[in-house]
């Protein structure tokens, strides 16, 4: 601030005034958040960096939750899920208080999390070493809906420290976009091209063929027609599949509660993004959403009465019992049963008939693995073996649709 | 005799979506009540409308049945009428299944009214 003598006369009432409110305003909002104005602020716990796009301060921080080192559902499944169920509440925590209506309008609330000197609770992604395109999807789905309810700019922390990989695979899904920071890369190309994760509430047919183009185009550069034909196949069974399974989001996935009634942590949406590895020729495209999973869903689907006496021989009447009262026991012979109700119900209703056409996409490729996992369910389908069920211990929230092709 | 051809990847769209038009922009039920409909209706009539499948990315389920399986449920027309008088044509085999099941969906339709 400047010394009076610097400010005209006329002014020095003004600028008195300003810095009286300033610092009135400093008080309540200390008040508000239970500590005093003389700068009681608590030093326990670590020095963090906390960046917003372009702003970066310190802070202390209170509690560190420290992200699994492997962020892979193949390879550390119930420890990246476990942390995931986590982390909703940890992001809600960190705006408790900021939505509260008593603070007043969207500009005071983010000026009372600007100012906070200190976090209570922050999510190390600095523990992280690998990330895969599945895993990063689910996780910036999570960050995405936070910022769709509370309406509040996000931070990352101790961004310098993140693995390089690690920012650059979150880079390319698009994840860093939601903190308004840009990346160029940190170090050599790494090896996996990933492409933005896209979202959306309704079916997006632009979308879809967006990610099969970028994709295929990403694949080596073949023009004999034998090549064409397999791509061609390729794509039209890709786009029939993920535009059933965004169907089948709008349908079952976020079902409308009885008297009209507005969840406010509610976001009906999809993620969606694909990802190819030079290497391995392995093209991947990843469809997510938060919904109430297909094991709770089941008995709504239109042809369920009729399959269900099906699936009740083949897997006893506990299933049947499961199914009805939502037991999560049985939620991989769920999921399965899901697969196979379009081809079951064609006579008996006109709907229903998207999940068996997501294992079509696996048959036009040298090897393909389909993998659903609802809740606690996690089905493979792989080209030329026998479907592989299991049930987890930890339940995920909503369903993970996966495709990983080799042409 | 008059003949009708509708393109679906020129006179309606190369990307068919999903059943409804509150779920997609190039929904089965848009192209049965902006394209097929009036087709079928048209004075005078058509003896034939035939429906070229090439050239567009794919056909979900949902959109095909809602597009024929609805011209039974929703629009009233008779699946006999129907099966005379919708002609599919693909040049790429990719698209053979798609017809046939189009043509199932009609007789579906029919089966459950």
């Amino acid at each position: 601030m400047k010394r009076w003598e610097a400010y005209p006369r006329g002014a020095r009432g003004t600028i008195a005034r300003s810095r009286l409110r300033r610092r009135i305003r400093r008080i309540l909002v200390l008040r508000h958040q239970g500590r005093k104005p003389s700068g009681d602020v608590p030093r326990k716990g670590i020095n963090i960096e906390v960046r917003r796009g372009k702003i970066v301060r310190r802070v202390h921080a209170e509690h560190v939750t420290p992200m699994p080192e492997v962020f892979c559902l193949d390879e550390n499944y119930e420890e990246v899920i476990g942390f995931l169920s986590g982390l909703r509440d940890a992001i809600s925590r960190s705006f408790a208080g900021a939505s509260d209506k008593d603070i007043g309008s969207t500009r005071k609330r983010r000026r009372v999390v600007a100012s906070r000197p200190h976090f209570k609770n922050y999510v190390a992604f600095e523990t992280m070493k690998r990330i895969t395109p599945s895993a990063a999807l689910i996780l910036a789905s999570e960050y995405d809906r936070a910022r769709d309810i509370f309406k509040m700019p996000l931070h990352v922390v101790n961004y310098s420290q993140w693995q390089p990989d690690v920012k650059d695979t979150l880079s390319d899904l698009g994840f860093l976009d939601l903190f308004g920071i840009k990346l160029g890369h940190t170090h050599e190309r790494h090896r996996k091209d990933i492409l933005k994760f896209r979202t959306g509430q309704r079916i997006s047919e632009d979308d879809v063929v967006f990610v099969i183009e970028a994709l295929l185009g990403m694949l080596d550069r073949r023009d004999d027609d034998a090549a064409i034909e397999q791509k061609d196949e390729l794509a039209t069974r890709a786009y029939k599949a993920l535009v059933e399974a965004m169907e089948n989001v709008r349908l079952h996935a976020y079902p409308a509660l009885p008297g009209g009634i507005q969840v406010d942590d509610f976001v009906p949406r999809w993620w969606m993004t694909g990802a190819f590895e030079a290497a391995t020729g392995e093209l991947t495209v990843v469809l997510y959403d938060q919904g109430i999973s297909i094991p709770v869903s089941l008995p709504r689907w239109p042809g369920w009465s009729s399959i269900r006496p099906i699936f009740a021989r083949a897997f006893g009447k506990p299933f049947e019992a499961a199914i009805e009262t939502i037991d999560s026991g049985f939620d991989d012979a769920a999921i399965y049963a899901a697969t196979r109700m379009g081809r079951s119900s064609t006579r008996m209703s006109h709907r229903g008939k998207g999940l068996p056409t997501m294992r079509e996409v696996i048959g036009a490729c040298v090897s393909g693995r389909l993998r659903i996992v609802s809740r606690r369910g996690d089905v493979t389908f792989e080209t030329g073996k026998r479907p592989v069920r299991r049930l987890h211990t930890t339940p995920l929230c909503g369903t993970l649709i996966e495709w990983v092709v080799r042409l | 005799m008059l003949l009708r051809t509708i393109n679906v990847a020129s006179d309606f769209s190369r990307t068919p979506g999903g059943r409804y038009r509150e779920d997609s922009d190039n929904s089965g039920q848009r192209f049965r009540e902006d394209v097929l409909v009036p087709a079928l209706n048209h004075e005078p009539k058509f003896d034939r409308v035939v429906i070229e499948l090439d050239g567009v990315f794919g056909y979900p389920s949902s959109f095909l049945e809602e597009a024929f399986g609805g011209l039974i449920r929703e629009e009233g027309f008779r699946s006999a009428d129907l099966i005379q008088k919708i002609e599919f044509k693909a040049k790429s085999p990719r698209f053979n299944t798609d017809a046939y099941r189009a043509r199932q969906y009609i007789l579906d339709a029919d089966r459950v009214r």
